[in-house]
């Protein structure tokens, strides 16, 4: 009896020309299956065996060496048959996306089939820049934390924090104007310069986080230097019938709680109509390090978003919107004066004002809203190709309040609203010669920022309109064993500022900036196994407002930064050489490897004089320009010890060189390692993807950096240890998530160097953390 | 198709309906600046007033402070009176008042440099019975030289060991002031 044994893995298909735009709808119908049919005997290739897709009638015959490859599906339930000569046929239902690799085995008598074996194994990226992406379960087991912190757990992306409640992302060790993030296809426009201002996205909105570490700029826009962060909700549904999912999570430190539910579903009147409510609140109270309370640390948070889509086969469209709410507790202890209270705060060591705890927030607090909604189309253009339009709308509205002398405490001492419209249109060509996808694409935004009048002090950033266009081209060469990329793009980019001077005059300002990009990267599949990437790409970054106009005392850190109107753009050009090994149970490994050249490079630098004012001596900072060269790696690595038990370890390290000073660049992350012990049980009766983690995690002392600059050194090493527990139980048919982890376990007081509040107090203690989820 | 066409053309004019407004925005007016701020040092008995003075007119930025002193006499006792003012306004605005309805979260320090032969003291209280120093005593010693430093602290331990006793070091709270004049006893 010949038996066969079927490796059928299935993977994201190379996208063509992806653009932000493509980011669901084509995305999502771009998934392509791939493996081999061998023989389970001998492990020898089976040749020419047939393989239909019931649902499309397509298919594929496997070549001379087993080997086969199917196009084409969107997210949802697929049949395949697969058959042989001298075998039978074997239906096979498959669920695209598939979490893991399947090893099925066929046989001769359809009545004498096995059972089919389960084993993980990664996806293929649909990108060919070096990326990585969280979602599934490994997205759940994070939820309830913030975007940035759920981000941190890949290799080579870091968080920058102020306190425990406001993180941004660092990538290779940029962030803020750097760093693009895009929600649901949109870029995310809120103030994204401040190193404060934590992006405004609810994460649990997101069905899949990517972060492109490579060279995104190309399709992405201005500024995406560091990276670009991809936050993409699931697909609307198509079909009809009711689905939703329950989260809640609870925290021990900080008293965290959070529910977060959706509900979805089809209509059987309309065919293609999908529609979607998600609602999220998150509350938390001051958290706790070690030794004492981080006072006035809590937050409040309120989302909602609703999505509507209509999907026909040859038009789609979708509308979306989305409103988050958060209020933001800052550590009290940070709200000092001058550099001498700041110097008091350093040689204490402790945060001055302790409290016991409480979920009340009191000022030094932030209060932001960001409304966006999004319409998109997409048109099917017969044989020419597929035409995709965008239109966004966003309103951010920020507002910082200070701890302020009078009745003012309820006036916020910022209130900024900025609104941006958003549009693309994109045309993606059909495939020519079945070797080339790409797409050609015309973008454009205008920002709106105002200062809401009444705030009674002098604006952080001034009023100003900005306008955006850019055009983009993009195509992909596609061979069996690699793939070619290559991008240009052109933007312009027109602000105008109106700011006042000492005699309170009116100055117009009017900036101009324009350039292109460029980017080419490969892909060569070594082996089924073995992938490296190159790729070699542009950048520009125009100054932000913040680094032309800013003019103010900031309040945490105790000194006076300058704008500086005669910036130019930052240019960058970033080489990123990926090594992966993956779709093997035993090994897997991802390796990054980057050198970037960052020309004008805006950062601040110390004045020599300290400025003398009613509130004491101040150090001012300046913005200024430099060549700066950044290079650095990150590694994913993940071994089968036994046969349920893996060692997973992940590392980055970068460094950054101020060329023009001869020295070293200031605020990088240091270098980090981490080492997880896993018991991982696929399936075993109605227990699905167990898993027991014991985890240590070891950052360095930052060694590296300009002397004279900080008020205080960086912080030593530190070593933490977690552990966690998570499993989904089936009940019925729908999995019950159980999540259980523990974060510091000693309760070890330490402090991080990418801490803006390090200065004043450690980081949160040991935190108990439950999460349940219920998909139904 | 008609549908299909509408949307399109509604994409394609949207930047025309983009046309900024071009308003102008109004100048804000630092309500909580402080830029002046005048010790008044009035001798025991008869004499006339020192006046010592940090004038910033144009705040946190810009151009430098002036600050005047005048000698004060060796051996003699002097009252002397705070005041804070923003001279931006017109009329120019007495802060002080704003700091007295709020004593209890404000207190002033005197920090004389070791060479500067002086003692002071509070003359005055806040609801609690703890000083704010809005008020103070300024007895000066044999004739000398050297920096005198005040200091206003927002929401400081009034309570802390030293603090009434004019202590800054278990203070707390953050610094709204701290003007430094050179000062000569002769």
């Amino acid at each position: 009896m010949k038996r066969m044994l079927l490796r059928a893995l299935v993977a994201l298909f190379l996208l063509s020309g992806r653009t932000p735009l493509a980011a669901q709808s084509v995305d999502s119908c771009r998934y392509a299956l791939f493996g081999s049919v061998l023989d389970e005997h001998d492990g020898q290739p089976l040749p020419f065996s047939n393989i239909v897709v019931e649902e499309t009638q397509g298919g594929a015959i496997a070549s001379e060496d087993g080997s086969f490859r199917l196009e084409g599906f969107c997210r949802g339930t697929y049949t395949l048959v697969f058959s042989h000569i001298g075998c039978g046929s074997r239906r096979v239902s498959v669920q695209i996306p598939v979490d893991s690799a399947l090893t099925l085995y066929l046989e001769h008598h359809a009545e004498m089939l096995e059972g089919i074996t389960v084993i993980a194994a990664p996806k293929l990226s649909p990108h060919v820049s070096s990326s990585s992406s969280l979602e599934g379960v490994a997205l759940e087991r994070l939820a309830g934390q913030s975007l940035a912190a759920s981000l941190s757990s890949m290799a080579g992306v870091e968080t920058l924090q102020t306190g425990p409640t406001i993180a941004k992302p660092v990538i290779h060790g940029l962030h803020s104007s750097r760093v693009l993030i895009f929600n649901n296809g949109l870029e995310q426009e809120g103030q994204e310069w401040g190193t404060d201002h934590a992006p405004e996205i609810d994460p649990f909105t997101a069905d899949r986080l990517t972060v492109i570490k490579g060279t995104g700029a190309v399709r992405y826009g201005l500024g995406a230097l560091g990276g670009v962060v991809l936050v993409e909700p699931a697909p609307l549904p198509r079909e009809s019938g009711l689905g939703g999912r329950l989260q809640l999570v609870g925290m021990t430190n900080g008293g965290l709680g959070a529910i977060s539910g959706r509900l979805q579903g089809g209509s059987k009147k309309w065919t293609g109509f999908g529609w979607r409510v998600q609602g999220t609140y998150r509350i938390a109270g001051d958290a706790r390090a070690p030794e004492y309370q981080l006072t006035n640390t809590g937050l409040r948070e309120n989302n909602l978003s609703l999505g509507l889509g209509w999907q026909r086969e040859a038009f789609s469209l979708e509308t979306y919107y989305s409103r988050f709410y958060t209020e933001l507790g800052i550590l009290r202890s940070a709200h000092i004066g001058n550099l001498t209270d700041l110097q008091a705060a350093l040689a204490s060591g402790e945060p001055q004002i302790v409290e016991d705890f409480s979920y009340s927030i009191q000022n030094p607090r932030q209060q932001v809203v960001h409304d966006l909604f999004k319409l998109r189309g997409n048109w099917q253009l017969g044989n020419a190709g597929a035409l995709e339009a965008q239109y966004g709308l966003q309103r951010n509205h920020r507002q910082e309040f200070d701890i302020r002398r009078g009745d003012r405490s309820d006036i916020p001492a910022l209130d900024l609203e900025l609104t941006t419209h958003n549009q693309e249109i994109v045309f993606t060509h059909r495939p020519w010669w079945d070797r080339w996808k790409g797409s050609i694409g015309l973008t454009g935004s205008y920002n709106r920022n105002r200062n809401v009048p009444g705030t009674g002090t002098k604006p952080l950033i001034p009023w100003y309109n900005n306008l955006e266009a850019g055009l983009f081209w993009v195509e992909k060469w596609l061979q069996e064993k690699y793939e070619l990329e290559f991008g240009l793009r052109y933007d312009h980019r027109y602000l105008k500022a109106k700011t006042f001077d000492d005699q309170q005059e009116l100055v117009i300002t009017r900036l101009n900036y324009q350039g292109f990009t460029a980017s080419l990267g490969g892909r060569y599949h070594l082996t089924e196994r073995w992938t490296l990437r190159l790729n070699l790409g542009t950048a520009i970054r125009p100054p932000n407002v913040s680094e032309l106009f800013s003019d103010g005392l900031h309040h945490a850190i105790a000194s006076i930064e300058e704008g500086n109107v005669d910036l130019s753009p930052e240019r960058s050009a970033k080489a990123v050489l990926n090594l992966t090994h993956e779709n093997d149970d035993r090994f897997r490994l991802e390796l990054d490897g980057y050198y970037q050249l960052i020309d004008r490079y805006i950062f601040l630098q110390p004045e020599p004089e300290l400025r003398l004012t009613i509130r004491g001596a101040f150090p001012v900072f300046t913005y200024r320009q430099t060549d700066a060269t950044l290079a650095g790696f990150d590694a994913y690595v993940q071994f089968r010890l036994l046969s349920h038990l893996f060692l997973e370890g992940k590392g980055s390290l970068v460094r950054g060189f101020d060329r023009g000073a001869d020295d070293d660049l200031i605020f990088l992350p240091p270098p980090r390692g981490e080492l997880h012990l896993k018991y991982v049980l696929a399936a075993a009766g109605r227990v699905k993807d167990l898993q027991f983690d014991l985890g240590v995690r070891r950052s360095w002392e930052q060694k590296h950096f300009p002397e004279g600059v900080d008020f205080a050194p960086p912080p030593s090493a530190y070593t933490l240890l977690t552990a966690g527990f998570s499993m989904n139980y089936l009940l019925g048919a729908h999995p019950l998530g159980i999540h259980l982890r523990i974060d510091n376990l000693l309760d070890t007081p330490y402090r991080e160097y990418l801490n803006r509040l390090r200065y004043y107090a450690d980081e949160a203690g040991r935190n108990v953390e439950l999460r349940l989820s219920y998909e139904f | 198709m008609q549908f299909k066409r509408s949307f399109l053309a509604i994409f394609l004019l949207l930047p025309f309906l983009w046309t900024s407004c071009d308003d102008d925005p109004e100048p804000e007016n630092p309500e909580e600046l402080i830029t002046t701020v005048l010790l008044t040092l009035s001798p025991d008995g008869a004499g006339t007033p020192v006046v010592f003075s940090f004038q910033d007119l144009d705040g946190e930025g810009g151009n430098a402070a002036t600050i005047t002193t005048d000698p004060l006499a060796a051996n003699t006792t002097y009252s002397a009176a705070v005041t804070l003012l923003n001279e931006t306004e017109s009329p120019v605005e007495n802060i002080t008042e704003e700091v007295e309805e709020e004593d209890d979260e404000h207190q002033f320090f005197l920090l004389p440099a070791a060479n500067l032969k002086l003692d002071w003291s509070y003359l005055d209280q806040d609801a609690d019975g703890h000083p704010v120093g809005l008020l103070l005593q300024v007895v000066t010693k044999e004739a000398s030289s050297g920096d005198l430093t005040l200091i206003l602290r927002h929401l400081p331990d009034k309570g802390a060991s030293g603090v009434a006793e004019g202590n800054i070091d278990n203070a707390g709270g953050e610094t709204d002031i701290e003007v430094t004049f050179p000062v000569t006893i002769q």
